[in-house]
């Protein structure tokens, strides 16, 4: 049964062409265009063009008439006729990526398609009046077949919901886009199989695991929640729930976040080089889009596992039309580990969520909260004055609307975002620091011609309080808000039948606190042969982020950040990315690629160096270089999956502060800040065979940098003449020069294997594993003052169980 | 359905993939964050005050931990007035801070000359030494206390100083609870800021009402008042820091703050003069 959502008749067209400047950059000694000049040339040309907030204000609407009109005087002339609509599961009413529309002309002899793009949005135009045959196909689901019949309208609006199918895939090569090596467009696109294959400690996978595994990301360990992207610090990147951004989503046991795979749709992860539709943070993207609910029977899960459990419901709540799905976890590592670990883990996290979908004709609608908890110390050893907590709660509403008078869609989202951060005595918590944001984003797709437009407009209010005693002396406690505003434009440009170009810009205005900004920002992707199996990418542009996420620089486990508006006046985080890929499918299911990548970073907020390490740190600017390179190759066929994923990745700080002249008789010191991991290794093969699921996953990640030290004293301050023998004095570290030391190298290997099991009420999967398989003792910290290591989990055999109701 | 296969060309490659697993299992993990120390042997704190009878001295070694237990110091400190005789050697006192805090405090009875110089030094068995060479203030007058009756401030003149370590006017807690027969609590209010360079000396300006306030800070108890009764004023030598112009985190640095060679630290030689506060 294939359901025929809507045939929206109306009336509009198309067609005009678009036109395309182009410049000429000089390339610098690493063969890259030299656009950081962009940053001096736009920056301050701006700030005096536009110095008056208000100024900006009129150039974004005259920027927006300037866009409607182009589009009105389109619509008025153009003559031929379109097709466009939604294409959707059943089940969710969840749009489908990758879905292919063919269409072929009856009374003609046209033939044409496109396929569905993330949203699930298709559209083919030129199109000339007479009858057609049109098939929407995805693989898994029931292929949808009927004829049209153009002549009477010039804008077709047809929304298609594809069924599951019920018959096995037999011997299938999936052709969704995907997939660890298999960039699409140099954005990497996570679906929840990616997820499930990656062995998880509970009764299904997570994308903070799965993230793991890439070459771009290096993570602190299993505890603290903390990732870092191509030389990019956590606070530099931007993860957005169905649009609504948040600040912590990732738990305090590495392995999970508040996206498991039962709720997550798909994810648009992108490692640099990212659009123009995202801004605000300067060095990556996770866009993740949450699941719907079932929107024709009640369904739900219950499960367990020694780390964690919970349940998962969802159902209709107007059959057809509008569903929830809304789900509980809880950690019960605290609880579990006494009986398996020799330490007892003071860890607990937990995460609510809920979700309300609604599909009309012609809109679709999501409302959604989420709220996570996370609390724990880093040393189960140490009491006192050690914890961590933050917490996490957002509210977001997104509407997505297809416009009966002309080819498009129109998008509206609107949200806000809270997080709590604490570190030190749970009772008094020695650092705290609170973050807020709400937004109204405004997102509009056009076509002019083949020209595809994204286009939109937004508005962010920020408000921070932080207390933050004496750690950052430069920004100790203070209550500041910060109002945003501004606009982007990212083109699709088909040139010929090889070649696509996106190029891009966004202007943000924070009136009173930061010049208004430009950020120029060029995607282009060539086919070589047509097809998707050799696709050259590349990306370059300019990143900017209004504020800042401060934590402990000497500690990549320490999950506290504060976040502010930088306190460096008018100083705003800039980072120029360039991107260059190449992936390339070899025979059936067996895809490479390769991905290199330069960055340059500015004005980033680090520690000034002390000696007196745990007292008073005041913050500077420095500044950035990072490149590096991914390989991934990935076999996909039948029941059998392999990867293997390799990066390196080379980053350096550059920064100058007073008391390097005192301390080291130089003004400038460069270093290798403590998230420079230099070569990663990830391998992962899960295997099929009949009810049995089996993976194994490695990871090799050769050591973070660290400052080694000469030795300790104390320090006894004798401005006022002190009586040494009644004062001790305080406790002081003898530091070599920053980060001069290499961590030891981690790695791990995890294992698990799942069954299903058919009961009479429901499915019941049972997954056994084992994380840390030869029991690698793999360093999280060491603490200088006490000489302690902590490492990460050992040995861990688990069982989970997960029942999923009919 | 159709099996997959690989399966039976499988088991060799996860055989492999065991098998360097465990190799790499283990391989080294240890870390060895201490940095060879080949520049700093002790760190010597401590200000010798020529006024005085005896002079006391911190001497620790630079180590690798922060917190042990007490083991006897390899260090022999001793103490030369240069062109002036033999050096002495100072005494070894083991003096505890707390739970797990101790120091090794040194002391002699040494008299010491205003105007001269010494050498300190703190040498290991093995002949490894840090030390310190040092100049004490030449004498001058009693601090000079004009109480103006007409006038908020109060100014103290200090003749014959060249560089002021400290200036403080020691204030007594009166309690009107207490009978005054009972002893009361002195606190000290530091002036350095306050102080202005002039011919030969300094003059410091105090204001016993802008003192209290900030004493209340320190006190619990509300009623009580504050009564200045005596000035302490110390002379150093040309070395002394400028710590009104130096931050915690550049005091903290190794070599900011430091006269000591080969070594970590600061001696400071002084001379304190006080006067009653009338």
């Amino acid at each position: 049964m294939v359901a025929h959502d809507s045939i929206i008749p109306c009336s509009s067209p198309d067609q005009t062409p678009g036109h395309n400047n182009s410049r000429h950059w000089q390339l610098d000694q690493f063969g890259f265009i030299a656009l950081l000049k962009l940053q001096q040339i736009f920056q301050p040309a701006f700030a005096v063009r536009f110095f008056n907030p208000c100024v900006a204000v009129c150039v974004l609407t005259f920027f927006l008439l300037l866009m409607w009109g182009v589009f009105a005087v389109q619509s008025a002339t153009a003559q031929n006729l379109t097709i466009q609509g939604i294409v959707s599961t059943e089940s969710t009413g969840q749009p489908l990526e990758g879905a292919n529309m063919a269409l072929q002309g009856i009374s003609n002899d046209i033939t044409d398609g496109a396929a569905t793009d993330r949203g699930g949005y298709y559209r083919i135009t030129g199109l000339e009046p007479g009858e057609y045959k049109i098939s929407i196909s995805f693989v898994g689901y029931v292929t949808y077949q009927d004829t049209i019949s153009l002549g009477e309208y010039n804008l077709l609006t047809i929304n298609i919901s594809l069924e599951i199918s019920n018959e096995e895939l037999d011997e299938v090569i999936i052709a969704q886009k995907g997939g660890a090596a298999q960039l699409d467009d140099g954005i990497q696109r996570i679906r929840q199989i990616d997820l499930q294959r990656i062995p998880t400690p509970a009764a299904g996978g997570d994308l903070a695991n799965y993230l793991q595994t890439l070459p771009s990301v290096v993570s602190a360990g299993d505890r603290g929640g903390q990732f870092f992207v191509r030389g990019g610090t956590p606070s530099q990147n931007l993860v957005l729930v169905d649009g609504t951004m948040m600040y912590r989503p990732f738990h305090i046991v590495g392995f999970f976040s508040a996206f498991p795979e039962d709720l997550v749709s798909g994810v648009d992860f992108h490692a640099g080089g990212f659009g123009a539709r995202y801004h605000g943070r300067i060095s990556s993207v996770l866009d993740v889009q949450m699941r719907d609910g079932n929107r024709q029977q009640f369904t739900g899960s219950v499960s367990m596992s020694p780390f964690q459990g919970g349940f998962l419901v969802e159902g209709p709540l107007k059959k057809g039309k509008t569903s929830f799905i809304g789900s509980f976890q809880n950690s019960l590592i605290e609880q579990t580990s006494p009986h398996f670990l020799e330490d007892r883990q003071p860890l607990k996290f937990g995460s609510q969520y809920l979700k309300v979908s609604y599909s009309g004709e012609y809109s679709r609608c999501s409302a959604l909260t989420m709220h996570t908890y996370d609390r724990g110390r880093l040393d189960p050893d140490l009491t006192g004055s050690d914890l961590f907590r933050w917490t996490n709660f957002l509210f977001g509403g997104r509407c997505i609307f297809i416009p009966k008078t002309s080819p498009g869609l129109i998008e509206l989202n609107s949200g806000y975002s809270y997080v709590n951060n604490a570190a030190g005595n749970p009772e008094q918590p020695e650092r705290t620091a609170n973050a807020q944001q709400s937004h109204v984003d405004l997102n509009l797709t056009r076509f002019l011609g083949d020209v595809r437009f994204d286009y939109g407009f937004f508005i962010r209010m920020k408000w921070f309080n932080y207390d933050l005693q004496e750690q950052y002396q430069l920004a100790q406690n203070d209550e500041e808000a910060i109002m945003g505003f501004g606009g982007y434009l990212e083109t699709n440009i088909p040139w010929g039948e090889k070649l696509e170009l996106y190029p891009g810009l966004v202007l943000s205005v924070y009136p009173w606190t930061f010049d208004p900004a430009l950020e120029p920002r060029f995607r282009m992707t060539w086919n070589p042969r047509g097809t998707d199996a050799q696709e050259l990418n590349a990306s370059i542009g300019l990143y900017r982020q209004p504020i800042i996420g401060i934590g402990d620089d000497r500690d990549a486990g320490n999950p506290f950040t504060a976040w502010m508006v930088s306190p460096f006046g008018g100083a705003m985080m800039s980072s120029l990315h360039s991107v260059l890929g190449w992936q390339q499918q070899l025979g059936d299911g067996f895809h490479i690629s390769a991905e290199g990548y330069y960055k340059k970073l500015k004005d980033l907020p680090v520690a000034v160096w002390s000696s007196i390490a745990r007292f008073t740190t005041k913050l500077t600017l420095a500044e950035g270089k990072v490149y590096g390179s991914d390989l991934r190759l990935e076999y996909n066929r039948n029941q059998f999956y392999a990867y293997v994923g390799y990066g390196y990745s080379w980053t350096r700080y550059y920064s100058s502060q007073d008391n390097f002249n005192l301390w080291f008789g130089e003004p400038v010191q460069s270093y290798h800040p403590l998230h420079d991991r230099r070569h990663q290794v990830n391998g992962l093969i899960s295997l099929s065979l009949g009810k049995y699921t089996a993976s194994l996953n490695w990871q090799l990640g050769t050591g973070m940098p660290y400052t080694r030290h000469m030795g300790f004293d104390e320090l006894i301050n004798l401005q006022s003449l002190p009586d040494i023998r009644r004062q001790y004095g305080t406790p002081r570290i003898i530091l070599d020069k920053p980060y001069r030391g290499r961590l030891p190298a981690f790695h791990r290997l995890d294992f698990s294997v799942e069954r299903s099991l058919n009961l009479s009420m429901g499915v019941l999967d049972l997954t056994a594993g084992v994380i840390n398989m030869y029991n690698r003792a793999n360093l999280f910290y060491y603490d200088v003052y006490t000489q302690r290591r902590i490492d990460q989990l050992p040995f861990l055999p688990y069982l989970s169980v997960k029942l999923e109701a009919n | 359905m159709t099996m997959f296969p690989m399966n039976n060309r499988l088991g060799p490659w996860l055989l492999i993939l065991l098998s360097l697993s465990l190799g790499l299992a283990s391989c080294d993990n240890t870390i060895d964050p201490l940095q060879e120390n080949d520049r700093y042997v002790f760190s010597i704190y401590g200000f010798l005050d020529v006024s005085v009878d005896t002079q006391w001295v911190r001497v620790m070694p630079i180590r690798d931990s922060l917190y042990l237990a007490p083991r006897p110091i390899d260090a022999t400190v001793t103490l030369e007035h240069v062109g002036g005789g033999q050096p002495v050697t100072l005494e070894d006192s083991l003096f505890r801070y707390g739970m797990q805090a101790y120091a090794y405090n040194f002391w002699t009875d040494l008299e010491m000359i205003p105007g001269d110089t010494y050498r300190l030094e703190a040498m290991r068995s093995d002949g490894e030494y840090s030390s310190v060479m040092f100049t004490f203030p030449v004498d001058f007058p009693e601090p000079d206390v004009r109480i103006l009756e007409h006038d908020v401030v109060d100014q103290i003149y200090i003749f014959g100083v060249q560089t002021l370590a400290l200036v403080e006017v020691i204030y007594e807690v009166i309690d009107p609870s207490e009978p005054e027969s009972e002893p009361r609590d002195r606190l000290a209010v530091s002036q350095i800021e306050n102080a202005e360079g002039i011919t030969n000396g300094f003059v410091v300006t105090v204001n016993p009402d802008e003192d209290a306030l900030k004493l209340r800070l320190r006190v619990s108890n509300s009623s009580v008042r504050f009564k200045p009764v005596q000035v302490r004023v110390a002379a150093a030598g040309s070395d002394w820091p400028d710590f009104l112009n130096l931050e915690d985190e550049d005091l903290a640095l190794p070599d900011v703050v430091s006269n000591v060679e080969n070594g970590l630290g600061f001696v400071a030689p002084v001379m304190t003069k006080t006067a009653p506060y009338e």
